[in-house]
């Protein structure tokens, strides 16, 4: 009876507000939680235009294939996508994407 | 007069200094970009100025492309085509007053993130006609219309249904924040949240299920492990 009951608490711990939001980002205590699920994927790093579009700026935690990273950002509306030894990734449960002006697509994070 | 000229001076000159201070730091981070690509976006960038435009968008997208590792033709055409962009919403904005806020930029911007959505810029010239005394109001009109023309919806059809959403929704209150049930629903799910209230903690399953009479071990259906 004991794993069913620490399997929910490490799956509250890890996804947060999960229950409450299914659209990446959601709000949590910190700020907004960014997250994507990918298998074998290595080191993602999320790049968007709250930070100018530097590239180095923001790798994103792991558990298995699960990715997440919160993010203290102001409101507003903001354009990003993530990017992974495999190349430029966008989150599926993204609220919309747009396109980039480089022939590709940004996903697109309303901060209310 | 001469402190009045100096004044001016430094106003016409700081704006233009800042925005190549700010090239010039992306240059630096970027060895690959040339002295070329520099004289093009600051042309690119006086044309937004000229419009009366903050350029700021642009070199955000030149940003952008270099976090891509976007070549020299693609940088080139991104960057022109969001500076056409801006310039044809400051041209729809012709009928709104400079100054207040909003911004003329930061409508500018509400309208170009609108167009890249699919809305039509003669539904975005009759916001504009409509709401050139709000600007409020029409940043809300012109997202709404952004909204939407994703899921295909435009024309009058499109104006009608943001000037009842807002209605209802209250934009128009004086204290300009628009507010309904889903908007007052999400701040406090956030507040809760901020606040770790156990109203957003999901009870966790209970470990003994109560005792019914003619059931001593609690167990029902086909859970029954005595079965």
């Amino acid at each position: 009876m004991r794993r069913p009951i620490l399997g929910t608490l490490l799956f509250l711990l890890l996804c947060g507000g999960c229950a409450t939001a299914k659209r990446t980002p959601f709000p949590v205590k910190n700020g907004y939680r960014f997250e994507l699920d990918m298998e074998n994927a290595g080191d993602i790093r999320i790049i968007g235009s709250w930070n100018g579009w530097k590239a180095d700026a923001q790798t994103m935690h792991r558990w298995g294939s699960y990715y997440w990273l919160d993010i203290d950002i102001e409101r507003g509306r903001y354009e990003y996508f993530f990017e992974s030894a495999k190349g430029r990734l966008l989150p599926p449960n993204t609220l919309e994407t747009i396109d980039d002006g480089f022939g590709g697509l940004n996903a697109v994070a309303v901060i209310e | 007069m001469k402190k009045l000229l100096t004044a001016l001076f430094l106003a016409g000159f700081l704006p233009a200094a800042n925005y190549a201070d700010d090239l010039a730091d992306i240059a630096a981070l970027n060895p690959k970009f040339s002295a070329a690509e520099k004289e093009f976006v600051l042309g690119e960038a006086g044309k937004m100025r000229a419009a009366g435009l903050d350029p700021k968008p642009l070199y955000n997208k030149l940003r952008e492309g270099l976090a891509k590792g976007a070549g020299t033709d693609a940088l080139r055409k991104a960057v022109a085509r969001e500076r056409e962009l801006y310039t044809e919403a400051a041209r729809l904005l012709a009928p709104v007053a400079p100054g207040g806020n909003p911004t003329r930029s930061e409508i500018a911007q509400s309208v170009v993130i609108a167009v890249k959505r699919g809305a039509k810029t003669a539904d975005i010239a009759i916001a504009v006609k409509e709401n050139k005394d709000n600007t409020a109001t029409l940043v809300a009109v012109v997202d709404m219309l952004g909204d939407f023309a994703r899921f295909g919806i435009s024309g009058n059809k499109a104006i009608r249904a943001a000037s009842e959403n807002l209605g209802r929704k209250g934009a128009l209150s004086p204290t300009g924040a628009p507010e309904n049930r889903a908007d007052a629903n999400r701040s406090i799910l956030q507040r809760e949240i901020r606040q770790d209230l156990p109203a957003l903690k999901p009870s966790l399953p209970p470990t003994e299920r109560p005792t019914e009479p003619g059931n001593p071990t609690g167990t029902q259906g086909s859970h029954d492990r005595n079965k």
